[in-house]
């Protein structure tokens, strides 16, 4: 030690020369508090100076003594017993030299406050504060610092002699140190043992949408979603790894900040024909998540037991982070406009038609230039659905606040969105406050709540479902008659309504003239209280509700003209109150011991209850259409009112065991005792099990030498959940009401609906899970494999028993589906210079298929569709996938009579010249009924992908997102009915193009020619392939440079543009293959029948941070 | 916290909290009674008429033909098998419930007697459609006793007059309009004997009817058919509608559709239409020409609108047959008919006990009375038709009652089972160049029934 030190102080302690010399030397003191005193003042002035020098100076006078060992320099009071003791305890009593100051910054050069920093192997740590400044000390010798952060890569740093370490910390690429959500509790990921898909916030933003589910869209393998009405605020679909159920939900259950919401359709009940319900998760707000975790298999959904069969969905929303206050601003602007529109015939080529029709029935023309005008003077016609789909704007504004302290962390927000549909006075309004806090009490306690206000106004048009009693913008603007104008020269609109045509309400007096809205306001809050009991004990107790009050109101004006309302003013109010409440008390349990062996358990004990209640009156035969819905008192035609209230309660005992040995191998056993009310009274509880075992191999020796190979875990899982989703109250005998006519009016009887059945209980679900997770080159490359096989059995089912019993059915637990599926998904992140390229693509093939139904059932058919061309058929019968269409082969056209009755029909009906010919399977003629069905195509997809790309260039960064789906099979009902009666409405333009006018002039198209019944024969001619391949999103954002305009209080600062839907690849003939008409039920699937259709859009929004 | 897991639906009863009081029993009687309305009026008309000769399919309909040209299968029977078994189960809970309720003795007896009452009516309709059926005389409560075979014809027809004729001493003379009295039980049970062909019985309930004096018939054949005259002297049991609240689907099927009720400015309004059935040509020609006959079918109508003036049946159905059945001619709301449908009434007594009589004591000239009763309310007046019946031996006697009641009773569901019992279904089916197969005399059990419970057997001819 040569080191010369210079030194100028005047009255300053002895203790922060100390400290000065150890700051500009490698030297450190070692000392005992007890025997020397540095708190004595001192002025020192030296330079060049050598140790020696500078210690005779400042310890003169003071009686201690000195002795320089190494770099070490005891101090002690001239008694040799107390050097000896101060060598002896230097261990313990070692000063400043043993702690560590520094600053951790993330890769941008942003300080991160809120880094975990801790002493390995210890529990001794702290946290970094606003600035990311940590300080730590009394660290003892040969220690290693760890540095962990949420989504970021946690790094270790030995510590040496080294007093101040500053660290960069790399985003998390692999995401192996990731903690996720599972379920009352967080994991490492790490840790985990289950199949768990997380995805973030941001990227789900990127992606607009009515709801936040449709942005999961393409983000996570095994997640099926399609939007059953693309309307604002529609309906969607979503399956995990396949349908479990025939008759139960299907759905997953969706956990909000730890709260299961009940995500039964709330939508009140309106008079006429109405939009299909509003999705219940269209009152969440896309902006306020900050992750979703999607929990597949067994071993991660038990802990959810007779809710967990079909997968969960848990969202965690933003919460305050420490640090600097943030606010954040985010607008955009949306243009829509519809993705397609289907080529329909003109007025010219409609009115030939009609005149043909007229000519094959033997009558005199339609459009005889006499009463109507002659076809080839009509032109092009009226196009409705340019009346109808309008370029439509949706504005988003989100304003959130937040930050925090380590003791105080909050977030408050507000969002509001206002969407227009792209038909003609459709648009949804959603305004949304939320409010959470995390407070520390104490070192023992923390508080926290969750609050979240929703209030959303769905003005909606009828949509979905076809012609006669399901009118509606959409499918009379198809087959409205172009012949005819919007409105007469009066200014009255004109209906579809002559003699030789359909009556059809004009669709722009539909969507302007009727009224259809409904209010939504959903309160979602909870409170939580963490106590630490012991070290590592943590007893947690959290409350919550899910508050839903909706109203609708509807009125359909006395002006309207429908072949299925009286019209005469029909006005109703309908409302929904939901209450759900929650609580919740669980005792977790972590703990390392020695550093082979890390055990987490979480035991739990909760209560759920819910109640709706419904309230529904309607009146008839207004005079004046002045009140609307505000007065039904003021109808002359009051219908009864209705009302009716349900109930469901859960009680349940969680408990969860973790384990991980040497990092290596882990083990995840969970259990949960379910209570249902809606079971049986001999099977009210349940046992939900599952056990998940973890090997991670790249811990071992024979691995860790794989330089390439950054993680490489191997997973499995097998376990039994449970789908309790069905009625409450399906196992009682429930009197329903009769109202017969005696004594002149109707008297209210009762009568029993069905067997009591006190064995009925949950559908059950095993799964077993097979998985692998590799990580290559420090994660910039990565992938997971999963397969898995489910089987439900014990499916609740409308057995059908003998009528003899006086009933027709009972519900039972019987019949078995099965899934079996593969998920592969990968992910790329490198850097090419300035260009970052971040790629992920997953894909899932899932296998559907039904294995068994009651004895004596040999098969279970569904209507599907809505309205006229509701003739549609699916069937689940064992060996075939839920949902198959079934129906008629279609062989073409009839084009002679010889060929029918060579074919064994009689001629006549159906089955004439220029009429389609459909198979005869049974070998009795060409009949209308089941024996002349078959299987006819299947809408279960062969698989699902998506395909994210995201480049980054200096301040760019370009997204490319896309999606698809391959090999499922769509159910065009809109085709069946634009394929009839052009004497009464319009049909499509392959109609006019490819109909048969003769012996061998067409084979795929019938003749116009009178045919009882021509719309109800579904056929394989409407089922389409409805695979595709659609580049959902493109967007392109820039993040302007923080010093451009030199206001250094922005934080940041981002404009973007996104193109939505912009490219898509089918061969569907329909407005859009991502259709669905039925978004809960579990047989009718991939029905397309008037859905509001999709659109195609571009969005151009800007995100402050100041 | 368990409480949250029992289930007391608060919009609903279950078992344990109904059949407390009289009203619970009523209640539950009255959700027997509903099903009344699923085995009579239109399920009437096909089993009744469509399936006989004086009814058929019209010219503008494509379906239900099955019904007129006996090409239905072996389900065909599914609604009525399923109705009237909910009906029986109904029946007997509040048979089995009510006797544990805590009431007056007297009225206790009444309600269990009225529910027994109705069980025999559904049992009756089985039981003379197929034959024996399953016999059930308590209801279901689980799953033990669904899968019963079928009981002998006799078993069911003794529970029938058992319960029925318990009835007629048990309840009161009167009761409010659609529930069974003790005249309805005797009338019922008049005619469930003539079924079984025990003119004995048959003869002393229609003349415990006919010699109350309660019922009469009404002056003008017609007005047996007017809405406003619905439980009217005739009228021993009718099923009740309300126009808008439980519609009479009947009249609407007969007659031309016209405008009604809330259809006003709608589609239907500017429609005419046909109904879905119509009088076959036979009946039109067969009928006798009286004021009878211009009060069962006609060939024009006025429009209700009184803009267009008459429309013939012939526009209606672009020349093709020309009649309709005028009987429920409910032209001021025929889609939403509030008329009755009558299940039983007075003439159809007195020509039950003058067939009866003829049978017992051919001799006893009341049976003349009493046919002659119709017959002059018949002609109405002009007294070249239908002229009285008198010195006709017992064949011509029974000929001539049939006769009558063809052109009495006429579309009112009583056809072809009147020709059933008496062994001449076949052949005058055959006569009108329907193919009827001897065994179709019964129906077919529901072959979906027979798949579900291996325990029952199908009618002959029908496997």
């Amino acid at each position: 030690q040569t080191k010369l030190l210079n030194l100028k102080i005047e009255r300053t302690s002895i203790e922060s020369v100390l400290k000065e010399i150890e700051n500009q030397s490698e030297f450190f003191f070692l000392y005992n508090t007890q025997q020397i005193d540095v708190g004595k003042k001192v002025d020192i002035d030296a330079t060049d100076k050598t140790i020696e020098d500078v210690l005779e100076t400042v310890l003169k006078e003071t009686g201690i003594h000195y002795l320089i060992k190494d770099r070490q320099i005891v101090l002690y009071n001239g008694d040799v017993n107390s050097l000896i003791d101060a060598i002896e305890k230097s261990e313990i009593i070692g000063q400043q030299q043993n702690s560590v100051t520094g600053t951790v910054k993330d890769n941008s050069g942003q300080p991160l406050p809120g880094v975990t920093v801790v002493v390995k192997g210890t529990t001794q740590g702290t946290v970094t504060d606003v600035e990311g400044k940590y300080s730590i000390s009394r660290i003892p010798e040969g220690a290693t610092l760890l540095f962990s952060f949420v989504g970021m890569k946690s790094q270790e740093i030995a510590v040496g002699n080294q007093t101040k370490i500053d660290v960069v910390m790399q985003a998390d690429a692999i995401g192996i140190e990731e903690v996720v959500a599972v379920g009352y509790g967080t994991m490492k990921r790490s840790d985990l043992t289950g199949a768990v898909t997380s995805v973030k916030g941001e990227q789900l933003e990127s992606t607009p949408a009515n709801t936040f589910v449709q942005t999961l869209q393409g983000r996570a393998a095994g997640v099926d979603i399609k939007s059953a009405s693309n309307a604002p605020g529609g309906g969607i679909r979503i399956r995990i790894r396949g349908s479990n159920s025939i008759n139960a939900s299907s759905e997953p259950l969706y956990v909000i900040d730890g709260f299961p919401i009940d995500n039964n359709d709330v939508t009140p009940d309106g008079a006429g024909n109405n939009a299909l319900p509003q999705s219940p998760l269209s009152t969440l707000s896309p902006n306020e998540i900050a992750s979703v975790e999607i929990l597949k298999d067994a071993s991660a959904t038990a802990i959810y037991g007779s809710r967990g069969a079909n997968g969960v969905v848990l969202i965690t929303t933003k919460r305050g982070q420490v640090g600097k206050s943030k606010i954040d601003f985010d607008y955009s602007v949306n243009v829509a406009t519809v993705r397609k529109k289907l080529e329909l015939c003109n007025a010219e080529e409609l009115a030939t038609l009609s005149n043909e029709w007229a000519a094959n029935n033997d009558m005199d023309p339609i459009y005889d230039g006499i009463n109507k005008p002659l076809p080839e003077e009509l032109g092009e016609g009226t196009d409705w659905q340019d009346a109808i789909f309008r370029t439509a704007l949706t504005h988003r504004y989100n304003l959130s606040i937040s930050g925090g302290t380590e003791n105080t962390k909050y977030l408050v927000s507000g969002d509001y969105l206002d969407q227009d549909g792209i038909i003609i006075e459709s648009n949804f309004k959603r305004a949304g406050l939320r409010f959470n806090l995390d407070q520390k009490v104490s070192d023992k306690i923390k508080i926290g709540i969750n609050a979240n206000a929703n209030h959303t106004v769905n003005d909606a048009v009828p949509s979905d479902g076809s012609g006669y009693q399901n009118d509606s913008p959409l499918w009379n603007a198809l087959t409205t008659t172009p012949v005819i104008p919007i409105k007469d020269e009066e200014g009255n609109y004109v209906h579809n309504h002559d003699e030789a045509f359909k009556i059809l309400e004009n669709p722009v007096s539909i969507a302007k003239t009727r009224t259809d809205i409904t209010y939504t306001n959903r309160m979602l809050g909870s409170a939580f209280a963490d106590f630490e009991i012991i070290n590592g004990l943590v007893f947690k107790a959290n409350f919550g509700a899910d508050l839903i009050n909706s109203k609708r109101n509807v009125y359909i004006p006395n002006i309207a003209e429908t072949q299925a309302l009286p019209n005469v003013g029909v006005a109703s109010i309908g409302s929904v109150q939901s209450t759900n409440w929650l609580a919740e008390y669980t005792l977790t349990y972590k703990k390392e011991f020695g550093t082979a062996h890390r055990l987490t358990a979480m035991a739990g004990y909760t209560a759920q209850s819910t109640k709706i209640e419904n309230v529904f009156s309607r009146t008839d035969d207004f005079s004046t259409n002045k009140f609307e819905y505000n007065n039904l008192g003021a109808g002359s035609d009051p219908r009864p009112s209705t009302s009716h209230a349900t109930e469901a309660g859960l009680l349940s005992y969680i408990g969860r065991v973790s384990y991980t040995y040497l990092d290596k191998y882990i083990l995840t056993g969970t259990i949960r005792r379910d209570g249902s009310s809606k079971f049986g009274t001999d099977n009210k509880w349940g046992i939900f099990p599952s056990l998940g075992l973890a090997w991670r191999m790249s811990e071992e020796n024979f691995l860790k030498g794989v330089e390439i190979l950054s993680d490489l875990k191997l997973r499995s899982s097998y376990g039994v959940t449970g789908n309790q989703d069905i009625g409450s109250y399906s196992s009682l005998a429930l009197y329903n009401t009769a109202r017969p006519i005696i004594g002149g009016g109707p008297v209210i009887g009762f009568y029993p609906n069905r067997i009591p059945n006190p064995d009925l209980k949950w559908e059950k679900t095993t799964q077993f899970n097979i998985g692998a997770d590799a990580v290559f080159w420090d994660g910039k490359f990565n992938f997971s494999a999963e397969y898995y096989i489910k089987t439900t059995n014990d499916l609740l089912l409308n057995v059908t028993i003998p009528n003899q019993s006086g009933y027709s059915s009972s519900v039972q637990n019987i019949g078995e589906v099965e899934n079996k599926g593969l998920e592969f998904s990968l992910g790329f992140n490198n850097s090419f210079g300035q260009i970052g390229w971040n790629s992920s693509f997953n894909i899932s093939f899932n296998r559907n298929k039904v294995i068994s139904l009651p004895e004596g059932t040999e098969r279970l058919l569904f209507n599907i569709g809505r309205g006229e061309a509701a003739y549609g058929r699916s069937i689940v019968i064992p060996g075939e996938p839920l949902g198959s269409f079934y129906g008629y082969h279609f062989m073409g056209i009839w084009q002679t009579e010889e060929e029918i009755t060579e074919a064994g029909n009689t001629v006549g009906g159906k089955n004439r010249p220029g009429l389609p010919r459909y198979e005869d399977l049974n070998g009795d003629g060409f009949r209308d009924n089941d024996d002349d069905r078959k299987i006819v195509g299947d809408p279960n997809p062969d698989f699902i992908y998506g395909f994210s790309n995201e480049f980054t260039y200096k301040n760019f960064k370009l997204l490319i997102f896309i999606n698809g789906s391959y090999g499922n099979e769509i159910a065009n009902l809109n085709r069946i009915g634009l394929l009839t009666q052009p004497q009464k409405h319009n049909v499509l333009k392959i109609y006019y193009d490819q109909r048969w006018t003769g012996p061998g002039t067409g084979n795929t198209i019938e003749a116009p020619l009178h045919n009882a019944g021509e719309w109800k024969n579904f056929s394989d001619r409407d089922v389409e392939d409805g695979s595709y391949l659609r580049v959902k999103t493109i967007s392109l954002s820039y993040n302007l440079p923080q010093n451009l305009f030199g206001l250094n209080w922005i934080r940041n600062a981002q404009i973007y543009v996104a193109g939505e839907n912009l490219l898509t690849l089918t061969n569907y003939t329909g407005f859009d293959p991502e259709v669905d008409l039925y978004s809960s039920s579990n047989v009718q699937m991939g029905v397309d029948n008037g859905a509001y259709p999709s659109s195609k859009s571009v969005r151009i929004g800007v995100k402050l941070g100041f | 916290c368990e409480s949250i897991l029992d289930e007391d639906p608060p919009s609903s009863i279950s078992l344990s909290s109904f059949y407390q009081t009289e009203s619970d029993a009523i209640a539950g009687l009255y959700g027997a009674y509903s099903l009344v309305y699923n085995v009579s009026a239109g399920t009437a008309i096909n089993y009744g008429e469509l399936n006989a000769d004086n009814l058929a399919i019209s010219p503008i309909v494509s379906d239900a033909f099955s019904w007129d040209e006996f090409t239905y299968n072996s389900d065909v029977t599914g609604g009525l098998w399923s109705s009237c078994f909910s009906g029986i189960n109904r029946s007997n809970e509040v048979i089995l419930y009510t006797e544990r309720i805590d009431i007056n003795d007297g009225t206790k007896a009444d309600i269990i007697a009225e529910a027994k009452a109705l069980r025999a009516f559904y049992y009756f309709q089985l039981v003379r459609a197929m034959g024996g059926v399953p016999l059930y005389e308590e209801p279901t409560v689980g799953f033990d006793n669904i899968y019963a075979p079928r009981a002998s014809e006799d078993e069911i027809y003794n529970v029938i007059t058992r319960d029925l004729s318990n009835a007629v001493t048990e309840l009161e003379e009167t009761s409010s309009a659609g529930r069974i009295n003790a005249y309805i039980a005797s009338a019922l049970l008049a005619r469930v004997y003539l079924y079984r062909g025990d003119f004995q019985n048959a003869l002393t309930y229609a003349q415990k009817v006919i010699d109350s004096g309660v019922y009469d018939l009404f002056d003008d054949y017609a007005a047996i058919f007017k809405p406003e005259n619905d439980n009217g002297i005739e009228h021993i049991w009718q099923l009740q509608y309300l126009s808008g609240e439980t519609n009479n689907t009947v009249p609407g099927n007969f007659g031309p559709r016209g405008i009604a009720g809330d259809y006003k400015n709608s589609f239907w309004a500017n429609t005419v239409v046909g109904g879905g059935v119509a009088p076959s040509a036979e009946f039109v020609a067969e009928s006798p020409q009286s004021y009878r006959k211009s009060a069962t079918v006609a060939d024009h109508y006025e429009h209700i609108d009184g803009v267009t003036g008459t429309i013939t049946m012939e526009q209606v159905y672009g020349g093709a047959f020309p009649y309709y059945i005028c009987k429920y001619d409910d032209r001021e709301a025929e889609l939403q008919s509030g008329e009755n449908f009558t299940i039983i009434r007075y003439a159809d007594i007195l020509l039950m006990a003058a067939e009866a009589l003829n049978e017992i004591e051919p001799s006893n000239n009341q049976k003349y009375t009493w046919i002659n009763m119709i017959r002059e309310r018949a002609r109405n007046g002009v007294e070249t038709d239908l002229p009285n019946l008198s010195g006709l031996s017992q064949d011509d006697f029974r000929t001539a009652v049939l006769e009558e009641r063809r052109f009495e009773l006429a579309f009112e569901g009583q056809r072809a089972w009147d020709l059933k019992r008496r062994g001449l279904f076949l052949e005058t089916m055959r006569a009108q160049g329907k193919t009827v197969e001897d065994y179709m005399l019964l129906f077919p059990v529901p072959d979906a029934q027979i798949k579900l419970n291996p325990n029952l057997e199908q009618n002959t001819g029908w496997e």
